[in-house]
């Protein structure tokens, strides 16, 4: 029978290490807010300021018209022509254009062609470019199809809305799975854990006991984010709490087996951290569609993002934040959770147990 | 040898050194001793330029620590109570690193080095990873180590903690030999039998000298048989006062 | 001479205590080609196989074509649907990303007077794929529209389309994402390496006791910051030929410009990280917090960088902060000189910010590196 009174000491104490140990603990509460302001403010996505060189050859009221057209939006910017008449390719190494529009001499009478460079090195960039200079030539033309757009969930497509529920599930991972791993190998190779495991605690109530204290830490830093993502950036949060909170319980749980995990692969301390981050971060951050979509992956790298847990909590925060889904449309992923828990505290035991003996 | 002036080292507002003036001559085993906190680690620092001074001169071989503390620290070699080797290298790779960083080439260090090997017991040990040695062998490559460059001035801060009675008793034959030699040797610790080893001590309490001289005079002038006893009736009539 | 003896020395125990690690060894190779690979292919910026579902109410020779024209490529998978089910609905059950709703009369009005009119309802949740398959869409949608209203009457086509785009994209015709990202990857594993593992290998011996004597030697505090570093050095830009040629042989991305330039900037902005390594480990006393500290300072670097997004889309504010970022100019040389082949005259402005910034940091660095203990 778990004793309330042996894991309260052992909870107190590991929040004795987290306490004392102030630069991590404002790095961890620093890390995501700091993250949250730069993806909420930098991260845009949205083409501005690209500078255009026009090459007006025609120098007619047409062109006069079409180079008005370019500069009244915020997506470019005109640089002046270049005295000494480079190359487009030598123009985009200088960096002193990023695209450049030639307008043929006879422009506005018998030729209607234009000739569009863009400095592809950023592929990315180049499309959208594409995609706006073909807006803007367009919009003085009739189209010839009525194309009516309906953006669901994010009209706006801020980018906001979906960094903030993705920081949400890297904080948790980070927290309960990193963290935890690190501080349990540390007890090994301080010999701590010896020490603890002659007390009759036993081990059940040093697990809950090591692991409390980040379940706390992890909700608390989850619902910061959360909060300054709604204060800041205006994320709606469309669907139930209380099932936001259930499914969340089951991810840290899932981040903690993970963690345990860990620590029983992991020797030493440098081992763990350096195992840590490969097994959670970097997948969390890669392979879970939170920065990268995954249908756009090759075949391998889609089936390994099977077993990365941020893979369904991600369709479940962003589910029930953005779409305001319920557990009927979400309760695959829950399953999906709970298995791998599951799967990973069986052998996570085992191996705990072949260490002991 | 050494000579400090009125030194003073403070942390904030905690003193750990409190006005030292000491003379150690040459060929001396000088003791430090005192409780744990009582300032003698702190002491050995400054000493050796790892510290500055907050106030106070420190002179070695007539020659200021704190102005010239690279000449100053090729004529000291320093063993401290973590015994500092690479725990991932082998033993004879260890002694060649620090024989490298004294500039020293191997070929003309090896000579010093062989007899100190073979008067250590450790030439079957040096093919060993640091790491896997007994605690007393990683003592005595730790002590090699920090005579590579035969310096004439050894600083050795607690090195015997952790080693058992038999290799402490060799490891203090070694010291005794090294002073014949002609070596300075500073050396701290809390065991107080190994003060009866030494030339002189200093004992000191909260940063303070209490008390300074041979051992043997001392125990006379206080009518003690031990230095044991010495050492609980200064501490003792430390906590009457306060 | 003798100093240059004591700096091998340094180095050569630096490099045997490598060599006796595996792990660090595996840290220092292995992981790098990981995260080439696994990074290579999974950062991408490109939108493929996104599920699209049609409602087709015109079931037309027309709407076909048009559900047709999407299956030819593979940015689209097309997801089947049945008639009782309602274009939201497949949004918020997770089973379609895009749906395009064909109205009944489409394939009418499109020979008729009235414009044809068409819906696509999109997913906005994942942000950057969104808009991209978006306007992969919208461009599906009026090519096709093209195609037809050229096919049909060659005439109107003109008068109505009225100009003719030619697109030229320069450097990167096929518009590969890897391109971009491969170099960046490159870049982020130079300053990884250099940075963090200089500074937790000082931190390491902080932690064990041994920088203590080597502070008590004669080594001048230079002779041991370069003991120290040297190795990194050697190590990182040994890292870099593997990611390059590994680069060159799964990815098909050969260098454009001079491979000595490329070097010659890794080398100057190496002194950068290096000596940020220094200040890091100066302000910690763990090997654990050293690890904390410089990963805090690495996610920073990479966010303010150019990595994700260009630099030109931010704010000003922030662009003002990601001036200061080595990285960020790391980034813009790398890529210049793999992709474009731009030459020293062209990265000139580069050049001079990466050489003061590593004058500065380093200079800055070893003034704060005391030979002495706290």
């Amino acid at each position: 029978m778990p004793s309330p009174k042996r894991i309260t000491a052992m909870a107190s104490k590991e929040l004795f290490h987290i306490l004392r140990d102030p630069r991590t603990l404002a790095i961890i509460i620093l890390m995501p807010v700091l993250q949250l302001i730069i993806f909420g403010y930098a991260m845009n996505l949205e083409i501005r300021r690209v500078p255009l060189l026009i090459d007006d050859q025609a120098r007619n009221a047409s062109s006069e018209r079409l180079i008005n057209a370019f500069s009244h939006t915020p997506y470019f910017q005109i640089v002046p022509a270049n005295q000494r008449r480079l190359e487009p390719e030598e123009l985009f190494k200088e960096r002193r254009a990023q695209a450049t529009l030639c307008i043929p001499v006879d422009f506005g009478s018998a030729s209607q062609v234009l000739l569009l460079k863009i400095d592809a090195s950023d592929p990315n960039s180049a499309q959208l470019i594409q995609s706006y200079a073909q807006g803007i030539i367009a919009s003085g033309f009739p189209a010839s199809l009525d194309l009516r757009p309906f953006i669901l969930y994010n009209p706006d497509l801020k980018s906001s809305f979906f960094f903030v529920p993705g920081l949400v599930a890297m904080i948790l991972v980070m927290i309960c799975a990193l963290l935890t791993s690190i501080s349990i190998s540390r007890e090994k190779e301080l010999g701590t854990l010896e020490q603890i495991l002659v007390s009759p605690v036993s081990a059940m109530e040093i697990l809950l006991g090591k692991v409390l204290p980040y379940i706390f830490l992890g909700l608390a830093d989850a619902l910061l984010i959360l909060g300054v993502g709604m204060l800041l950036f205006q994320v709606p949060f469309r669907g139930d709490f209380l099932v936001f909170l259930g499914f969340t319980f089951l991810y840290v749980l899932c981040s903690l087996c993970l963690g345990l995990l860990v620590s029983t692969l992991a020797k030493t301390q440098q081992a763990a951290m350096m195992m840590a981050l490969g097994i959670t971060l970097l997948p969390t951050l890669l392979l879970s569609g939170y920065l990268f979509p995954i249908p756009s992956m090759p075949w391998l790298l889609q089936k390994l993002t099977y077993i990365i847990p941020a893979r369904y909590y991600l369709q479940i925060i962003r589910g029930i934040m953005l779409k305001g889904n319920s557990i009927s449309e979400l309760y695959q992923a829950g399953i999906s959770l709970g298995l791998m828990s599951i799967v990973m505290l069986i052998v996570a035991v085992k191996r705990f147990k072949l260490r002991l003996s | 040898m050494i000579e400090t002036i009125n030194l003073n080292r403070k942390f904030g507002s905690f003193t750990a050194v409190d006005n030292l003036n000491l003379k150690i001559d040459k060929a001396e085993i000088f003791g430090f001793l005192g409780a744990n906190g009582a300032g003698k680690t702190t002491t050995l620092r400054m000493l050796c330029g790892l510290l500055t001074p907050t106030s106070g001169t420190i002179t070695v071989n007539g020659l200021n620590v704190v102005k010239n503390p690279e000449a100053v620290k090729r004529s000291l070699g320093y063993m401290s109570q973590k015994f500092s080797l690479y725990g991932d290298l082998r033993g004879i790779e260890n002694l060649q690193f620090y024989t490298g960083i004294y500039g020293i080439s191997w070929t003309a260090a090896k000579t010093n080095i062989k007899s100190l090997i073979s008067q250590f017991d450790l030439d079957k040990y040096l093919k060993l990873k640091t790491s896997e040695l007994p605690m007393g062998y990683k003592q005595r490559l730790s002590l090699v180590c920090a005579l590579v460059h035969n310096p004439p001035l050894v600083f050795l801060d607690e090195p015997t903690s952790g080693v058992d009675p038999k290799a402490r008793r060799e490891f203090w034959q070694v010291i005794n030999e090294l002073a014949y030699r002609g070596k300075t040797v500073i050396v701290s610790t809390h065991f107080m039998d190994e003060a009866e080893y030494c030339n002189r001590v200093l004992i000191m309490q909260a940063g303070r000298e209490e008390v300074c001289g041979n051992p043997l005079q001392l125990k006379q002038s206080h009518r003690v048989a031990t230095m044991q006893q010495l050492f609980l009736k200064i501490a003792g009539a430390d906590n009457a006062q306060s | 001479m003798t100093s240059l003896k004591v700096l091998a020395s340094f180095v050569l125990k630096e490099f045997r205590q490598l060599a006796r690690s595996p792990e660090m060894l595996a840290v220092l190779f292995l992981l790098p080609a990981i995260q080439l690979l696994v990074m290579g292919f999974a950062v991408t910026n490109e939108v493929k196989n996104v599920d699209i579902s049609f409602f087709d109410y015109d079931k037309s020779h027309l709407s076909k074509s048009l559900i047709e024209s999407f299956s030819s490529t593979d940015r689209f998978r097309i997801v089947p649907v049945s008639e009782a089910e309602h274009p939201e609905e497949l949004l918020f059950k997770w089973k379609s990303k895009v749906v395009v709703v064909i109205p009944a009369g489409f394939e009418r009005d499109c020979h008729g007077f009235a414009k044809p009119v068409l819906q696509v309802i999109s997913d906005g949740i994942d942000g950057n794929s969104a808009a991209l398959a978006n306007a992969y869409v919208q461009g599906c949608i009026l090519r096709f529209s093209q195609v037809m209203l050229q096919s049909r009457d060659p005439g109107l086509m003109k008068k109505d389309q009225g100009l003719d785009l030619i697109v030229r994209m320069s450097f990167n015709n096929d518009l590969k994402s890897n391109l971009n990202i491969i170099p960046g990857i490159i870049a982020v594993l130079v300053t990884v390496s250099s940075m963090v593992l200089s500074a937790i290998s000082l931190a390491k011996e902080k932690e064990l006791g041994t920088l203590e004597q080597l502070l008590v030697s004669p080594m001048h505090k230079y002779q041991l910051v370069a003991g120290k570093l040297l190795p990194y050095l050697i190590i990182t830009l040994l890292q870099m030929q593997v990611a390059v040629l590994l680069a060159g042989i799964i990815f098909r991305i050969s260098l454009a410009g001079s491979y000595p330039v490329l070097m010659l900037f890794s080398l100057i902005y190496l002194f950068t990280t290096l000596g940020l390594g220094i200040f890091i480990s100066t302000r910690v006393n763990s090997q654990q917090q050293a690890m904390f500290f410089s990963w805090f300072m690495m996610v920073v670097m990479i966010l303010l960088s150019g990595f994700f997004v260009p630099v030109q889309n931010m704010p000003k504010v922030i662009r003002g902060i990601c001036f200061f970022n080595p990285l960020t100019h790391y980034m813009t040389v790398i890529r210049e000189i793999v992709v474009k082949g731009s030459n020293l005259a062209q990265l000139r402005k580069e050049l001079l910010i990466l050489l003061s910034g590593g004058f500065i940091v380093f200079g800055f660095s070893l003034l704060s590196f005391r030979k002495r203990v706290k």
